[in-house]
């Protein structure tokens, strides 16, 4: 094994769903020891959801928990039980970061309060994460990754007109503030092991999506002007959005530098001189003659295929891409010269490919050393390593549903 | 609590980067308290300054007025720019790269995000950069990273929507790609991902004294964001669709019509407990116990009838009103705030999340600010969005200990200044 980015920093996770285990996840990927603490029996809300190989429901094979957990140690503890409580906070004894993401107030209620943990452990860091956060009225609202897309995101300004508002694909919001988390999380981690100051650190996942996601936000404040919905916008100055070739669909956004951007598209379409032309060498001749360059573009795309499209494009430097479903994706020659997609062999689920690194550090590469642990897997190692606990001890705490 | 020194007190960040994924990087690392110089060449400056002289009327300035300094408060710019310093310095001439190889020794990380090769091609390559800073962070963000196939091919958060998968999951089932709204989900993702990942590369720089070069595909930085969708494909050779605002195992789910124009309310039922709920407070108990919707598989199946039922009841009602009737039961809804209403709701101002500041060409507005909330090393705005070459003298006679008479001969071969020398796109 290559040496980690984050060696010796220890996290108990107490989170479960998508937003605290992404956070943890890229901890444990860079090299933290990330001690993932489930109820037993029940273990973390996601091992229940899909997709499942063959849609067997089975929660050591759910791929959203595989994907979630990879190189964190798991064990069980039944925070409700004195014994439990007692065995996490031995534990916060020995961590630099505890990150949890309960409906707030829960901690407190365990008895787990950040200034409990804080007096058995000055320098260490609470990092809470929740749906609108520990203060505030909408503290107590429960949400999903759409509810928190309607209140925090662009949504209102997605989609077509004449429809309902649009929200991004998928869990993507939940997953944003994951990594909102984590840099918070870290950046916590400084003070508390290069100056041994320890904190609360509060994250409102509506939050981590506002304060970086919408950032039209403030274009109201700028002009009076309430953003709304345009659908597929087409405006002479730039192209962007997806349009239709011969075998799919291409996405594109020529905007920023503006007018630089055309003589780039001419040359992707094979029709330098186009630069030059009259009709479209300015912006206000592009708009009058907008239906001629809209044909030019459209029946060029539409004799083209996607792949020579984007040759074209590569060739041209212009900021286009196929539009690429999951299948798309895993078959794309770039990925696989960089070896994002990894297959990981885990004692049940099998030989699975899992999607790799989000960035490639030179010296300390991202790597799994561990699949994501079966529920109470490392019960004994953890127990026994960290705490001293022997065989009767555990034995104990199994008997009492502690573990 | 007592004042405590930021996280990242004593870290120096250098950014030469530009647009939104390059720079919003270094402006969480500043949050976090480096100290952050945005290097920008008065030759050309980041393209988020807008246009040197934009027509009156342009929205992106206050009251669609660009005043004598627009470089200095075009919106994006203002966004991106708090916490952070602004030197000028034009990289293009051999002086300059020398001033830029002496700035290079006295930080901790530079953050580009230009094309990859481009790095090269100016003389600061993670290698060039070494060779005067052994221990280095050097943070290369691109839309395909700095190897493989398309490595140098240039990307916009618009073309990594497409290239990574997202543009494709983020549509009503019924529509095809061709009819969606433009995004630059991407540039938010691959910027903040890039964040953490120099934490990373500094948190083992503390620990062992030692740098390194940080590799960021836009593109990659995504993908794990649809892991579920990508693991379902590997698993089960699943392709997932366009699902609009639904959910494969939650009904209703979805964006329901309110009172009022164009106003909408989200809400989403994942148990049985939330489905009565949402009964009773439509005033239609007996829902709960119809077979149709008697649990989570029936109520998937029938959906799109069970949408009709739940917006001829929000359609009646506020979607602030639906939300707090909702909420107050125990169903997770959310009113589809535009970008007037998430200024003026009540829980965000409660947080302090938006935060005036002051600045001489802008005036006084509230900008969002600090992400997370700390309690011994909270973070804010601190400084106001800096103007162009407003810290030349700190970086140059300061840093660099240039004597006046230097500093005026930079100033007067334009290799430094405060106005930009060409138009900017």
């Amino acid at each position: 094994m290559a040496e980690t980015a984050l060696e010796g920093l220890r996290v108990l996770d107490l989170t479960q769903g998508i937003a605290g285990p992404f956070c943890t996840k890229l901890l444990a990927d860079y090299g933290a020891d990330v001690i993932k603490i489930e109820r037993p029996g029940h273990g973390d809300v996601a091992r229940r959801y899909g997709p499942f190989p063959g849609d067997d429901p089975n929660p050591e094979k759910s791929g959203l928990f595989l994907h979630l957990n990879t190189n964190k140690r798991g064990i069980t503890l039944n925070l409700k039980t004195a014994a439990g409580r007692g065995s996490f906070k031995r534990l916060a004894e020995r961590a630099d970061l505890v990150v949890e993401s309960f409906m707030p107030g829960t901690m407190a209620r365990l008895g787990l309060s950040y200034a409990t943990l804080e007096a058995l452990n000055q320098r260490l860091v609470l990092v809470s994460i929740s749906n609108f956060g520990q203060t505030g009225p909408y503290r107590d609202y429960k949400a999903t990754d759409l509810v928190i897309q309607a209140l925090a995101s662009p949504m209102y300004s997605k989609g077509h007109p004449d429809r309902e508002p649009l929200k991004y694909a998928e869990n993507t919001a939940l997953y944003f503030a994951g990594v909102t988390a984590a840099v918070a999380a870290l950046g916590a981690a400084f003070a508390s092991v290069f100056d041994g100051v320890g904190q609360h650190v509060d994250i409102s996942i509506a939050e981590a999506v506002l304060g970086s996601v919408e950032r039209m936000t403030t274009s109201y404040l700028y002009t009076g002007e309430v953003a709304r919905r345009a659908g597929h916008q087409v405006l002479p100055t730039y192209l962007s959005g997806a349009y239709r070739c011969q075998d799919g669909f291409v996405g594109v956004q020529g905007g920023g530098r503006g007018e630089s951007w055309w003589p780039r598209v001419y040359r992707m379409m094979g029709m330098p001189e186009l630069a030059e032309d009259p009709r479209f060498s300015t912006l206000q001749a592009r708009e009058q003659n907008r239906e001629e360059l809209d044909a030019f573009w459209h029946s060029w795309l539409l004799d083209h295929t996607r792949e020579e499209v984007f040759r074209a494009a590569r060739e041209a430097r212009f900021p286009l891409a196929p539009v690429n479903t999951t299948e798309d994706l895993l078959n794309d020659p770039h990925y696989r010269a960089r070896g994002f997609f990894v297959g990981l062999e885990h004692p049940v689920a099998g030989h699975l490919v899992y999607p790799g690194a989000p960035f490639k550090l030179s010296e300390t590469p991202w790597q799994v050393s561990r699949p994501a642990p079966a529920l109470g897997q490392h019960n004994e190692e953890v127990y026994g390593g960290l705490l001293g606990l022997g065989q009767r001890d555990l034995a104990g705490l199994r008997k009492e549903g502690v573990i | 609590m007592g004042a405590n020194k930021l996280p990242l007190e004593g870290i120096r960040v250098l950014e030469l980067a530009e647009g939104w994924a390059g720079p919003w990087s270094p402006t969480l690392l500043a949050d976090l308290g480096a100290e952050v110089i945005k290097i920008e060449a008065i030759q050309r400056l980041d393209n988020t300054r807008g246009p040197a002289q934009p027509p009156p009327g342009t929205p992106s300035y206050p009251n669609k007025s660009p005043g004598p300094r627009p470089w200095n408060i075009c919106l994006t710019f203002i966004v991106c720019s708090r916490n952070k310093l602004s030197a000028t310095l034009d990289l293009s001439r051999p002086l300059g790269l020398t001033l830029f190889k002496e700035l290079v020794r006295l930080s901790d990380v530079v953050c580009t995000n230009m094309v990859t090769g481009v790095p090269e091609k100016l003389g600061i390559s993670y290698a060039r950069l070494r060779e005067v800073k052994p221990d280095i962070v050097m943070l290369a963000s691109c839309g395909f990273g700095a190897t493989g196939p398309y490595a140098t091919h240039v990307s916009m958060g618009g073309s990594m929507d497409a290239a990574a998968g997202h543009l494709w999951l983020r549509n009503y089932p019924d529509a095809d790609p061709t009819e969606v709204s433009h995004s630059t989900h991407l540039d938010s993702v691959n910027s903040v991902t890039g964040a953490f990942a120099v934490l990373t590369a500094l948190f083992r720089l503390r620990k062992v004294g030692k740098g390194q070069f940080i590799d960021t595909s836009g593109c990659e930085t995504f993908m794990p964001h649809v892991g579920e969708a990508i693991m379902d494909y590997t698993m089960n050779g699943q392709v997932h669709q366009p699902m609009g605002n639904a959910h494969s195992a939650m009904a209703p789910h979805g964006c329901y019509r309110c009172a009022g124009e164009d106003r909408w309310v989200a809400i989403s039922v994942a148990t049985e407990k939330e489905w009565r709920a949402l009964c009773q407070a439509m005033g239609r108990p007996a829902l709960a116990a119809d077979p149709r919707f008697a649990d989570r598989e029936s109520r998937c199946r029938n959906r799109a009838e069970l949408d009709r039922l739940v917006e001829s009841w929000t359609r009646e009602i506020d979607h602030y009103e639906a939300m707090r009737r909702l909420e107050e039961v125990g169903v997770p809804a959310g009113a589809v705030l535009d970008n007037s209403e998430v200024y003026r709701d009540p829980h965000f101002s409660t947080r302090g999340f938006f935060q005036p500041v002051e600045h001489p060409d802008m005036g006084t507005y509230p900008l969002p600010g600090v992400i997370w909330k700390m309690t011994r090393t909270p973070g804010s705005i601190r400084l106001r969005p800096p103007t162009l070459g407003e810290h030349n003298e700190y970086v140059f006679k300061g840093l660099l200990s240039l004597s006046d008479s230097r500093y005026a001969q930079l100033d007067r071969e334009q290799y430094i200044g405060t106005v930009p020398l060409v138009r900017p796109l």
